[in-house]
């Protein structure tokens, strides 16, 4: 029946939405859990968009939580979806960020993670690291918030079709800028391929601490 | 206790760049392939791969022993190396799959064609060379429109 491929595609769909949710330690590679406060509340959820340079949509749901002042786990799942193609692609992601403390004002993470994506018959699997710097600043009543962000970031990336395997160590930048207001946060990011890539996306974030 | 303190922190530190010398130790090794067929996007076959041939549409079993043959006796003719290897190993893969999933083979058909022009070239190997160019462009009409849109 012709709407077999379209029931499939509502089912990953719904199957990478429930998979994100279900996440109990997670968040992307989002600039804000480098900058999350320490007395806000530990958890944070978002949701965002974005645009790629490949003529698609990106829709993303993450879920982080601080484990203690300096370590936070973070995980998600987004999905692309290509204009000119029924193609979509799926995403999961999962990891960690280490906080290095000081006395500076700029606020310094290490992240690490292991990502899942998958596009039709292409599967890749990727260990990115990074290094994310902000500039934190709190309005003196401490309920707005604001940080510009840059992150780089270098990956181990395995990209497997039947009868052949890519290995290959893609480094990407972002910047971006986070403004929060109590426990709610929006954050606008650019991210780009430096190396084995030159691909690009613009995107927003919205979520809410808890 | 300040003592242990520095040591902890330290410790830490260390432990947080052991993913970036996980990463390091990766990068020796590394790939022969291009970045193109393995890009996280849909694939769309170059039309350079296909616009040398005009052919009405037929089935994809009709090129399959053309494959086969361009596996075997007309790659070999090429030499050896990894370029090679790969010219091989796509053509027997779509040899066996071809008409069963047309975004894979589309990024076969990507990688096989690269290496295909990555292959040295000598005087003695320009016969096989164009043949398997042929087939590879047969294989490719074989496929449908959806992948051809480059």
């Amino acid at each position: 029946m012709s709407n077999g491929p379209a029931r499939r595609r509502v089912a990953r769909r719904a199957f990478v939405t429930t998979g994100a949710l279900v996440l109990l330690a997670a968040s992307g590679l989002s600039a804000q859990r480098c900058i999350h406060p320490l007395d806000a509340p530990p958890a944070w959820i978002s949701a965002g968009g974005a645009r790629t340079s490949s003529e698609g949509w990106i829709g993303g749901v993450e879920v982080g939580r601080r484990l203690n002042s300096s370590i936070s786990a973070f995980g998600g799942a987004e999905m692309t979806d290509f204009d000119r193609s029924e193609i979509d692609r799926t995403a999961f992601r999962l990891g960690g960020l280490y906080r290095l403390e000081g006395t500076s004002p700029v606020a310094a993470c290490v992240t690490a993670a292991a990502e899942h994506e998958r596009i039709d018959g292409l599967r890749v699997y990727s260990f990115p690291a990074g290094v994310t710097l902000g500039l934190p600043w709190t309005s003196d009543d401490g309920s707005w918030r604001f940080a510009p962000l840059v992150e780089s970031r270098v990956a181990y990336r395995r990209a497997t079709i039947p009868g052949f395997t890519r290995i290959s160590q893609p480094v990407r930048v972002r910047g971006g800028a986070v403004l929060g207001y109590r426990q709610v946060f929006g954050e606008a990011l650019y991210d780009r391929g430096i190396v084995d890539g030159r691909d690009w996306t613009v995107g927003v974030q919205l979520g809410f601490s808890f | 206790m300040r003592k242990q303190i520095v040591r902890s922190s330290v410790r830490r530190r260390g432990l947080a760049a052991l993913p970036l010398v996980a990463l390091a130790l990766g990068a020796c090794e590394s790939s022969t392939l291009g970045p193109a067929a393995f890009e996280s996007i849909p694939c769309e076959l170059p039309f350079s791969t296909y616009s040398s041939i005009y052919a009405q549409p037929f089935q994809p079993e009709a090129v399959r022993s053309a494959l086969l043959h361009a596996a075997g006796p007309m790659t070999s003719a090429l030499g050896s190396g990894a370029a090679v290897d790969h010219v091989r190993t796509g053509l027997l893969e779509l040899a066996e799959t071809l008409g069963n999933r047309a975004p894979v083979e589309c990024r076969q058909l990507t990688v096989v064609s690269e290496a295909l022009t990555a292959v040295p070239t000598a005087p003695g190997m320009l016969a096989d060379r164009d043949g398997i160019r042929l087939i590879i462009a047969l294989a490719a009409g074989a496929l449908p429109q959806s992948v051809r849109v480059r």
